[in-house]
């Protein structure tokens, strides 16, 4: 069905609909997470925060976690080590990255490697096609020669002549038989 | 290292807005004359660079526009490349702000002081850029993108939107982007200028720059408040695309994790929220009645038929789209073209949030497209909204969780009683856990409530009334464009080429397909099998059977690989009754021989279509293989006396199946 003759049909009912009442764009707009799918872990989204934003996030927990306690070094240190050891693990994630790039990348060499061995030993077997074929007609032409010669040397012994003359070779044979006794 | 916050005020007293122009007259004057119609809070001056282009005219003017005093030119009487004729610029006046502007931008407002504003709002900020339609991480609406305006928005409309939307906002950015870069003289003078020994034609050189801002502790600021038009790609053309592949070699040399840093920002996208309140604010302006479309993520014919309705629906609705992100999610999109906005919504926990959210934007109708993969809450959607919906069958789901009506091998089921349909339930259970008379009774209520249950056959409205027989059916076969498709004469092989096409499932035919191939194999038969489409299971392909799969591809470029496969004929192994079939338009389209089975919308479709063979939908493969044979008599290429035999055999079989088959057509229609 053409589209125009689709939408006339489709969007017949449709045309009772009213045009909606203006809302305001303030109220439409969602909180930020909102319009991350679940994939991206919302932790991720600290990383995209500032300093600043991340200082006053940390000011906001501060105020609500330690309201009548201050903020020890001692507390300080453990979120300091928590932090490293955080780093510490994306560091160790990277460096397996790169290393299992790395054997990928080792894999991809010997995969090429082998697809162009497998390339000559194509090419190999191709020239050697090839060359049996060439043979083949060779054997094929010398074949058709003996042919030619073994119906040449039948004609010969048929002959009259070849007949006749067969004492002539009986006694041939004989003398040179005596000479050689 | 300034460690206080400068005001704008206190800062150097001039800006020098830098435009160094090539070639592109007419993008040229649009630039500058925008550029010049709009005064500032801040004092600035015009600086353009000349870089001896090859357009005399554009040097002539820019001449006039100097003598006339409203710009600062600078003439090279040889071309240095872009680079140079940026620095030149920057160095002109070394106590000031610069701001860099390609010369095919256009800015509205006042841009230059928003831009200062933002410069300001942090100590060690380096440098700011604005939004653009085309500026890759700054892009909008779609991030990454060489986006248009959106249609019906003006420069000045979307500039005006940014600056109220985000007034004061700003997220920060792993580098700037060039085509307008605010740079702050304090940045210049610790970082220096841009590297031209390296970067001499552009491309790179503020991505490096701001590397070595970042290394020294400078920030780079996208300033959410401000959008300025980027045509894009005017003095290199044609080159761009080698100028930045060869920039990102040069770049990763000296900062081998660049990649990794931009990379982590587009994942993370930080700008995100930023794009969506301008999308809301546009939104939110748009006096058209708005649609929900509810469909799955699963690709294929349902979704491409989603979108076809969407974008004939554009110029009077907007149509948004929920679908599942999985069991425990929904997305909803605006489907508009060239649009990127979408919402996420966990389910259940944020199910009032969502209906609470569908009423915000005065959703007005809904139409139910699919609800495989849906959590069972969004089902209570229809009831919650209380709106007027229609609902497209796109196959069996409402009366069998197996929506294809297959066992499991792929065949068609015939339809058993209910007790045979709760033993292939037992062993292949349906989502939500329910036997098939809860199902059907769900889905009864569902489809009766419908102001339309869409259908695009007669074979799907005969079947689906059998069981839900009060839904108001209203036969509509999907809008497509008339297609034409040239396919050259026979495949030049000497061998009959069957062409399958689209993705092959087990109910789609493949291991029919398998079969065919199978056989031809064993009785030495003239024929190759070719699909353009991925297969979804493993199967015996070449070199061991005249099989193989094109894989994945695109629909826009389908005419085009039929037409390169040279096909003699065209082959649906289907073995579940199909809706509709978007793959056989484009077999139609050819005028080849078709080959399907008695079953579903192909037949119905076929029916009228003089070269058409049905054969029965369980044929074995040796009977379909005869029928491709058969073809061979007709085109002439015979190639053994004894296969002559068996084709003539096969031929006067299949004329007389396919005239039966035209009587059961009729019969269906």
């Amino acid at each position: 069905m053409t589209p125009e003759r689709y939408l006339s049909q489709y969007a017949e009912p449709l045309r009772r609909i009213e045009k909606p009442t203006p809302v305001a764009w303030q109220a439409l707009v969602l909180e930020p997470d909102y319009y991350y799918p679940p994939s991206i872990e919302l932790g991720a989204h600290l990383d995209g925060l500032k300093r600043s934003e991340l200082l006053e996030i940390l000011q906001q927990i501060l105020a609500t976690e330690y309201p009548r306690q201050r903020f020890s070094k001692r507390t300080a240190r453990t979120f300091l080590e928590a932090l490293q050891q955080l780093r510490d693990e994306r560091a160790w994630r990277r460096a397996e990255m790169e290393r299992l790039t790395a054997t990928s990348a080792h894999h991809q060499a010997e995969n090429d490697r082998m697809t162009a061995e497998l390339s000559q030993y194509r090419a190999e077997v191709q020239r050697l096609f090839e060359e049996l074929e060439r043979v083949r007609s060779q054997a094929a032409v010398l074949g058709s020669e003996a042919a030619t010669l073994r119906a040449n040397l039948t004609e010969l012994y048929g002959s009259s002549s070849w007949k006749v003359t067969k004492p002539l070779r009986w006694f041939g044979r004989l003398g040179r038989a005596a000479r050689a006794g | 290292m300034d460690t206080e916050l400068e005001s704008p005020a206190t800062q150097a007293a001039l800006v020098d807005v830098i435009i160094p122009v090539y070639k592109g007259v007419a993008e040229t004057r649009r630039c500058l004359e925008s550029v010049l119609a709009f005064p500032q809070g801040a004092a600035r001056e015009i600086v353009v660079v000349d870089d001896c282009g090859p357009e005399p005219a554009l040097s002539a003017w820019l001449r006039d526009l100097a003598e006339a005093g409203a710009i600062t030119l600078l003439v090279n009487p040889v071309n240095t490349g872009f680079v140079n004729a940026v620095n030149r610029g920057m160095i002109l006046h070394p106590d000031r702000d610069v701001v860099l502007l390609n010369s095919d931008t256009e800015v509205h407002g006042d841009w230059l002081d928003r831009l200062r504003r933002c410069a300001y709002s942090a100590p060690r900020v380096g440098t700011v850029t604005p939004f653009t339609n085309n500026g890759a991480i700054c892009g909008y609406p779609r991030f990454n993108h060489a986006n248009a305006l959106p249609a019906g928005w003006s420069l000045a409309a979307l500039d005006g939107t940014f600056a109220e939307a985000n007034a004061g906002l700003s997220v920060e950015l792993p580098t700037a982007v060039g085509f307008c870069m605010y740079i702050r003289r304090n940045c210049l003078n610790e970082v220096g200028y841009f590297d031209a020994r390296v970067f001499q034609r552009g491309y790179g050189e503020e991505n490096e720059f701001c590397l070595r801002a970042t290394e020294v502790g400078f920030e780079h600021l996208l300033c959410a408040e401000v959008f300025v038009y980027h045509q894009g790609s005017v003095s290199f053309g044609e080159e761009t695309k080698a100028l930045c592949a060869e920039a990102e070699g040069k770049l990763l040399e000296r900062y081998p994790n660049y990649l990794q840093v931009i990379g982590d920002y587009c994942n993370l996208d930080p700008a995100r929220f930023l794009r969506r309140r301008v999308d809301l604010f546009r939104l939110a302006q748009s006096p058209r009645p708005r649609m929900l479309f509810i469909t799955h993520n699963w690709g294929g014919g349902t979704e491409k038929h989603v979108r076809n309705l969407a974008e004939l629906l554009e110029p009077d609705f907007e149509v948004m789209i929920l679908r599942p992100t999985g069991p425990d999610g929904v997305s909803v999109e605006w489907a508009r073209g060239g649009e990127e906005w979408s919402g996420y919504f966990s389910l259940p926990q944020a199910y009032s949030k969502l209906l609470d959210y569908l009423k915000l934007l005065a959703i007005s109708r809904l139409h139910v497209h699919h609800i495989i993969g849906m959590n069972r809450q969004i089902l209570g959607l229809l009831e919650d909204l209380a709106l007027p919906y229609d609902f497209t069958l796109h196959d069996y789901y409402p009366i069998c969780p197996q929506y294809t009506l297959s066992l499991a091998d792929g065949r068609y089921c015939g339809e058993p009683d209910v007790e045979g349909c709760n033993a292939c339930l037992a062993e292949r259970p349906a989502l939500w856990g329910l036997d098939i008379v809860t199902w059907r009774e769900g889905f009864s209520k569902l489809l009766n409530g419908a102001e339309r249950v869409i259908v695009a056959s007669e074979d799907v409205r005969a079947r689906m009334r059998r069981y839900i027989p009060d839904a108001r059916y209203v036969r509509l076969p999907h809008p497509e464009p008339a297609l034409s498709i040239s396919v050259p004469h026979g495949s030049p092989c000497g061998e009959l080429k069957i062409l399958v096409i689209g993705r092959l499932s087990p109910a789609k035919g493949l291991y029919r397909l398998e079969a065919c191939a199978a056989d031809a194999q064993k009785r030495g038969l003239p024929l190759y099998f070719r699909v353009i489409g991925p297969a979804d299971w493993p199967v015996r392909q070449e070199p061991e059977l005249p099989l193989s799969f094109s894989g994945a591809y695109d629909d826009a470029d389908l005419p085009l690989l039929i037409g390169r496969e040279r096909p003699d004929a065209i082959f649906f192994p289907a073995q579940w009754p199909e809706t509709y079939s978007y793959t056989l338009s484009y077999a139609l389209a050819t005028g080849l021989p078709i080959i399907a089975p008695r079953l579903g919308a192909l037949s119905e479709r076929l029916a009228d279509y003089p070269k058409a063979r049905l054969l029965a939908w369980d044929a074995p493969a040796t009977e379909c293989n005869d029928v491709f044979v058969s073809l061979l008599e007709r085109s002439g290429g015979l190639p053994t006396a004894a296969m002559a035999v068996q084709v003539q055999a096969v031929a006067d079989l299949s004329m007389k199946d396919n005239q039966d088959s035209r009587v059961d057509a009729s019969h269906d229609a």
